[in-house]
């Protein structure tokens, strides 16, 4: 079975989603991504 | 049954949680985004890396929200004061015969011999290499599309990755340029023969080809 992966990493601190849910690693990147380009806007 | 795992990594700490149910993971993933963007950073990525790595786990433990599910703490491995004359292990458990292959590398690294135009951009071994924001201002990026040649030889020769594809361009190249390169660029670069492609898994994989190479030492090299 596939695992997705999904890390982020910002100065000294990362995290790391990992999990074989591919819905919900997408569902958690999207809500990331939309977090980071409001944040940017 | 789906696993969900979530990994934090702080200096020298690393909490791990695992769990069953991915709304548990949801929420303790939200729990950190605020902060976690939020955040100051307070090391650039690409400065040298610290030489000492002695901070006090308590301390690090301190700075993250209490878990409300399975944590696993695990010490960090290479935990051990570096100094340049007089080396001082710190655990017991370090490899003191890798330690000093460490001190080695980077104390007597052998000189470069001879520098190629690919090779001038990389920084001696153990440092950082140069950021791809370096790399596009200090070559002639004009448009999206040289900025995309630049970082097309960015990855091929000084990343020494050989083929990319198009997710793991724009994740470099975002936070460089805040822009995407679409297919309409990747379109333009291969009928001007500046990129070769191949299908791997499905998947559609582009490398720079030579005379693409060419375009960017003639046209883009700063």
């Amino acid at each position: 079975m596939a695992e997705y992966v999904f890390k982020m990493k910002k100065g000294e601190i990362e995290i790391e989603l990992s999990s074989d849910d591919a819905e919900f690693v997408e569902q958690q990147l999207a809500k990331w991504r939309e977090e980071i380009l409001k944040k940017q806007g | 049954m789906s696993t969900y795992r979530l990994k934090i990594k702080c200096n020298n700490a690393q909490l791990e949680v695992v769990a069953k149910s991915g709304a548990l993971l949801a929420y303790e993933l939200d729990r950190y985004l605020e902060s976690f963007l939020n955040r100051k950073i307070e090391s650039m990525p690409y400065a040298a890396p610290k030489k000492v790595y002695n901070q006090p786990q308590a301390q690090v433990q301190a700075q993250l929200p209490q878990q409300e599910v399975q944590v696993q703490i695990q010490p960090q491995q290479q935990e051990y004061t570096h100094q340049q004359q007089n080396p001082v292990y710190t655990q017991n458990t370090f490899n003191k015969e890798k330690a000093e292959e460490i001190e080695y590398i980077q104390h007597e690294a052998p000189a470069v011999q001879q520098q190629t135009i690919h090779e001038q951009y990389k920084q001696p071994q153990q440092e950082a290499y140069i950021s791809l924001g370096d790399f596009l201002n200090s070559n002639k990026s004009t448009d999206i599309f040289s900025e995309f040649i630049i970082s097309a030889y960015y990855i091929k020769r000084i990343l020494n990755i050989s083929y990319f594809t198009i997710k793991m361009l724009n994740s470099k190249f975002y936070p460089a340029t805040g822009s995407l390169v679409d297919l309409s660029i990747l379109d333009e670069a291969r009928t001007r023969g500046f990129i070769e492609t191949k299908e791997e898994d499905g998947t559609l994989k582009y490398t720079l080809s030579s005379a693409g190479e060419s375009y960017f030492i003639n046209q883009l090299r700063g």
